[in-house]
């Protein structure tokens, strides 16, 4: 299972960090073609895959899908 | 058990029947299946009749809502599941329901509104007629929209406009007023009810292109119209509807001057190219005529007793009926203007088709007026008088 | 569950995106839990219609793949009505606000209500007038500020949820926007249930609710600031807990939000009863005629 962050779709909300249990995304200094400062993934984490990220960005950018697929955050 | 067919239900087939009850009769015919409407002097009976008969044939339904406004709500949405829907008022209802007829405008959904007259403003004279509702009709809901009006004058007429106002709807995709008044409601005369095979009832036009290839608000490229196919709900095209500003794809498009320009005049467009196909009136002895009467709905009656009795008397009279009152008929109007000397407009307000007149008579010709409200209507003697050259007591200044 | 790409490519249009809600906003979180429900119902898209009146949430139906009425201001469920009376297959989902719902379209909602049409009312209670600024709602809690209550909000605010139960709905709930999975089985449950489903999602505006610096400071509201809805906290008549009028307008009032389940009952729907209506007057019908 990977996470992959769609970065032109968000808005730098926020949500995604808060929720987070384990802490795996964090902010960062990156901004995305719009202005947003998109989130980034923290590597000393282990994510757990709860989903609850996904369940909760409003512009649907998170998405938790099975290995194989492009293992980094897409770069839209 | 088996629903009738629309045949077997109206029966018998001449009656000596109302108004209202030919509005209804025409709907049925005309395949009307769905009417959402609340109760108003004088409209009522077109509720209640078809409250009784609807849910009798297959796929009818009617149902009475909360007001007026969620009465047109209500039949616009089920417009799009191609139904052929109508909704009947009077006056104070009818100015509830504008905005919604905007939207109908924006969303070019078919459907068929009937206004049965009433003396106005406000309460008013519930029981009285009047035609107080014209310019109403065709600029109440604000914003440049075009609407199609028709008024008949006699209970046959009321059957036979209301089919043409369905078959009006679904060909240009518009909302189709159906005027009428108090008196020709309540009056009952002899109806002739014709069988359905008897009865032309133009389609929508639908969708067939490929899916990928579908856009709601499209023209032109599947047949040479400015009128957009029509899709249904619940089929593989999925058509998003708003009343925003939007382009031929059905995105919103508020930002855009262009796109509004071209979709606004596209409404326009779309009924005025096909004046010819949509204008109707009737005239009597216009050919060598001095003085044209000009007159509609219930005030045609009198009139046409008033002109025949004034040429019995050897005055050079002609009479012109207006039955589809907007998109106005200002050819004929014009065309009259220049060989007459006068056009007398006989109307149940203070003056709103004379102004019409007036301004495509192009002060060719002299344009006088007989008014009369309060529910009363001008009698043959009140226009003779007026032909004679009588007194000018209803001169308003506006 | 599919994955948000998936879900993505499936039921939205992506050369719309992204949306025009503000970072943050309620209203895209919903749209992440309703196409999540429908998916996990199998429902089929051509028989989706989705019905709205005017607001930030009425712009929802424009960004799903499929029917989309985007109607006047207030009266989405007099559409919705004539939608679903003339063809009882269709799946009709309305979007609404607060004000759309509660303030102009309040006659609407509680004869539908009454009537018990079949549909689903997703209202997205942000507690203002979003689209136009953030004025008073008929939701905005007791003391708040708003552009249109510059001295502190003085009037009551409505309950939709006990609204919805006081007129007869057969399933209502409300949650916060922060709570997906409850929203989701929400929304799931009341698409399948038959009968008037009214789902209230209090919502954040981020861009005119002043009470919160950011989005976050909201969302951890939501998490935090909520009791369940249960037989003690049934008197309340607003969405929020507080205990005198007074409270209400001083600085440390928190006002937590009554969330949960408010009612889940069985009730024969309109296009049911139709159906035995039409039934019996043809058989009227035909008595009549045999005389």
């Amino acid at each position: 299972m990977t996470i992959i962050i769609q970065e032109d779709l968000c808005k730098g909300c926020g949500y995604c960090i808060e929720i987070c249990p384990v802490a795996y995304l964090k902010d960062s200094n990156k901004m995305n073609k719009k202005g947003y400062m998109v989130p980034e993934i923290d590597n000393t984490i282990v994510c757990t895959f709860c989903r609850k990220c996904e369940l909760i960005c409003p512009e649907i950018a998170i998405s938790i899908e099975k290995e194989g697929k492009n293992n980094e955050k897409s770069n839209g | 058990m088996k629903s009738p067919t629309v045949d077997e239900l109206l029966e018998p087939k001449i009656q000596f029947a109302t108004g209202n009850e030919a509005i209804v009769y025409g709907a049925l015919l005309a395949n009307c299946r769905f009417l959402a409407g609340y109760p108003i002097t004088p409209a009522t009976e077109i509720l209640e009749l078809m409250m009784k008969y609807l849910p009798i044939l297959e796929d009818g339904y009617c149902v009475q809502m909360e007001d007026e406004i969620s009465s047109l709500a209500a039949i616009i949405g089920a417009s799009w599941n191609n139904y052929r829907t109508m909704t009947a008022t009077s006056g104070p209802g009818f100015s509830l329901m504008q905005e919604n007829i905007g939207y109908a405008c924006m969303t070019e959904t078919p459907c068929v509104i009937v206004d049965v007259q009433r003396s106005g403003p406000s309460t008013g004279q519930p029981t009285k007629a009047a035609q107080g509702d014209i310019m109403q009709a065709r600029w109440g809901t604000h914003g440049d929209h075009y609407i199609i009006a028709l008024y008949p004058n006699s209970v046959q007429e009321n059957l036979w406009l209301t089919i043409r106002a369905f078959n009006l709807a679904d060909k240009y995709r518009v909302p189709i007023i159906l005027l009428s008044d108090a008196a020709i409601a309540h009056t009952r005369e002899k109806l002739v009810i014709p069988f359905q095979k008897d009865i032309d009832i133009i389609k929508r036009v639908p969708v067939t292109i490929d899916k990928e290839k579908y856009h709601p608000f499209r023209t032109g490229y599947t047949h040479p119209t400015k009128v957009p196919e029509m899709d249904k709900f619940g089929d593989k095209y999925y058509t998003y509807l708003t009343g925003l500003t939007h382009d031929w794809k059905s995105h919103p498009a508020t930002e855009e001057t262009e796109t509004h320009e071209q979709l606004v005049k596209r409404f326009y467009e779309k009924i005025a190219d096909n004046r010819n196909d949509i204008i109707s009136y009737e005239e009597k002895y216009t050919e060598e005529a001095d003085v044209i009467i000009i007159s509609y709905g219930i005030t045609s009656r009198t009139a046409l007793m008033a002109v025949n009795k004034a040429r019995s008397k050897g005055y050079n009279v002609g009479y012109l009926r207006l039955i589809t009152i907007w998109p106005f008929p200002h050819d004929i109007v014009f065309d009259l203007s220049q060989e007459i000397k006068k056009f007398i407009v006989v109307e149940m307000n203070l003056g709103q088709i004379y102004h019409k007149v007036k301004e495509h008579a192009r002060g060719n010709c002299e344009v006088d007026r007989v008014n009369r409200i309060g529910g009363h209507i001008p009698t043959p003697k009140e226009i003779l008088k007026k032909l004679k050259g009588g007194r000018i007591s209803d001169e308003i200044i506006d | 569950m599919k994955s948000s790409t998936e879900l993505r490519k499936k039921y939205l249009r992506e050369d719309l995106m992204p949306t025009l809600f503000c970072p943050g906003c309620g209203n895209g979180q919903i749209l992440n839990y309703t196409i999540r429900a429908i998916d996990d119902l199998n429902i089929s898209q051509d028989k989706l219609v989705f019905v709205s009146g005017i607001g930030c949430s009425s712009r929802l139906p424009a960004y799903i793949e499929a029917d989309g009425i985007h109607t006047t201001h207030g009266r989405a469920i007099a559409f919705a009505t004539g939608i679903k009376i003339t063809n009882p297959e269709l799946e009709v989902i309305v979007f609404t606000g607060d004000g759309d719902l509660a303030a102009i379209g309040l006659n609407h909602f509680l004869q539908a209500v009454r009537r018990n049409i079949d549909i689903t009312v997703i209202c997205v209670n942000n507690e203002t007038y979003g689209m136009t600024g953030g004025q008073l709602s008929p939701t905005t809690p007791v003391g708040y500020t708003t552009t249109t209550s510059p001295y502190q909000n003085f009037e009551f605010a409505f309950n939709l949820s006990f609204l919805a139960k006081a007129a007869g709905a057969v399933y209502v709930a409300r949650w916060t926007s922060a709570h997906s999975m409850q929203v989701i089985n929400s929304i799931k449950k009341g698409l399948q249930k038959k009968g008037f489903s009214f789902i209230e999602v209090i919502s954040s505006c981020p861009v005119n609710k002043k009470q919160f610096k950011n989005p976050r400071e909201n969302l951890r509201f939501f998490l935090n600031e909520t009791i369940k809805y249960s037989k003690k906290v049934q008197d309340e008549t607003s969405a929020r807990v507080f205990k005198d009028y007074d409270e209400c307008f001083t600085a440390d009032y928190v006002g937590k939000i009554i969330i949960g389940e408010i009612t889940d009952i069985e009730k024969p729907s309109l296009n049911e009863l139709y159906k035995q209506l039409k039934e019996r007057s043809v058989i009227d019908f035909w008595k009549q005629r045999e005389r």
